[in-house]
């Protein structure tokens, strides 16, 4: 079942910082990491990345710099800083919380569900 | 396809204000989403449906607005229309009613450029330099609106602006005189008193005023002739005059003689009705404004 964006909102700049933290990358790369790696259940569209790279770029977390793709053509590259290290480590840890309050919340619901039936 | 993408990437863009940002960060995803399109396609996807796929993964642009600094473009509401075309009719109406067809274009023509700069500059602006666009805006607007009745002239017909002096004499050849020469000086050439200068050539001055006649009576001719000569530092003043047998013309008499030159409240020099009225008097007058 696809994953609405509200769901994963405020953790895109994290799932972004990931990526980077594999290397520096642009994109449409990342973006296809993004759905490859969720199978295919959730996709970043391109104004929601660009939107959190231009917020991840103000905050120092990422810079970019101008490369060449294997066309030839002159592509927008993406590295992550050592700010934006701490910004993933954060988050991430921020993410495990939240993991795991959500699924004791949720659980108790899933075990009278399971009496019930 | 790949074209329609492109197309619908510079249009979901174009709702924006063309920047350098913009541009690039277009440029960006449109490569982006041109990456996507082959990827579906060479997945086994058919044209359109890679096409919709890539479109897809374009998401809602107005979340760039804020973070990337990409501004919607500002059209003008309906007032701003509305404001700068009401009072573009109303400026025209009055300056229609004040300023011959030419002057009323050339008026209108002005205040459209200057409506046309309204619409521009006011979504553009905002704060205190939307006050100072309005402030502005009003004050040419109520300047140009006020303008005709501050100068009281413009390129209307004499005849309207004129103090008709009937004469109901039994001149043959004098109708009626309409003094068209005010106590001030104009910048209608055709209008007002003159003065001659010392040395100002009496040649150019007959050029200048190839449309004016100056008048005398001949006896023996029993017809209006023209002036031979002017003297240098005469004021002179028009009228006009239309003769009986339907000819008419412009005419420069002398200031100075038997009638009297007074100035009415608004600073006009009028003749005095008595004066030409008189057909012996008016013989007279104009004898002395021929020849020197």
């Amino acid at each position: 079942m696809p994953i609405s964006s509200d769901e994963i909102r405020g953790h895109t700049e994290t799932i972004i910082l990931a990526r980077l933290m594999e290397g520096d990358s642009y994109g449409y790369e990342i973006g296809k990491a993004v759905r490859v790696l969720s199978g295919g259940l959730y996709e970043l569209k391109e104004a929601t990345l660009y939107s959190a790279f231009r917020r991840m770029e103000t905050d120092w977390l990422i810079e970019s710099y101008w490369g060449e793709s294997e066309g030839g053509a002159r592509r927008r590259y993406y590295r992550i800083t050592e700010k934006g290290r701490q910004a993933y480590r954060s988050g991430l840890e921020s993410w495990r919380e939240t993991k795991t309050i959500i699924d004791r919340l949720l659980d108790r619901g899933g075990e009278h569900d399971a009496e019930k039936a | 396809m790949r074209k329609k993408l492109e197309r619908h990437v510079k249009k979901e863009f174009s709702r924006y204000k063309p920047t350098a940002k913009r541009n690039l960060l277009r440029a960006e995803i449109m490569q982006n989403v041109s990456e996507r399109y082959d990827e579906e396609l060479s997945a086994g996807k058919s044209e359109t449906e890679a096409f919709e796929a890539a479109k897809a993964s374009l998401g809602d642009i107005d979340e760039l607005t804020s973070s990337c600094g990409v501004e919607k473009k500002q059209f003008p509401s309906t007032a701003q229309w509305l404001c700068p075309l009401i009072t573009l009719g109303i400026i025209v109406a009055v300056a229609m009613r004040h300023f011959d067809m030419v002057r009323a274009w050339c008026t209108a023509g002005v205040l459209l450029l200057v409506a046309l700069f309204s619409l521009i500059v006011f979504p553009r602006t905002s704060g205190k330099w939307k006050i100072v666009a309005v402030a502005v805006y009003a004050l040419i607007c109520a300047a140009l609106v006020i303008l005709p009745f501050i100068l009281k002239t413009g390129g209307r017909a004499p005849e309207d602006r004129l103090k008709t002096l009937d004469f109901t004499g039994d001149m043959e050849e004098i109708v009626s005189i309409k003094l068209i020469t005010a106590a001030k000086p104009s910048d209608d050439p055709d209008d007002f008193e003159y003065t001659v200068n010392k040395d100002f050539p009496k040649e150019q001055w007959k050029e200048l005023l190839a449309a004016v006649k100056r008048l005398e009576y001949s006896d023996s001719e029993k017809t209006w002739q023209e002036l031979s000569s002017v003297s240098a530092g005469e004021r002179m003043i028009r009228i006009f005059i239309s003769g009986s047998d339907g000819s008419d013309g412009i005419y420069l008499i002398r200031e100075s003689g038997p009638c009297s030159i007074s100035s009415d409240n608004t600073g006009r020099a009028v003749l005095t009705r008595t004066c030409i009225c008189d057909p012996a008097l008016w013989k007279e007058f104009i004898g002395e404004c021929s020849g020197d």
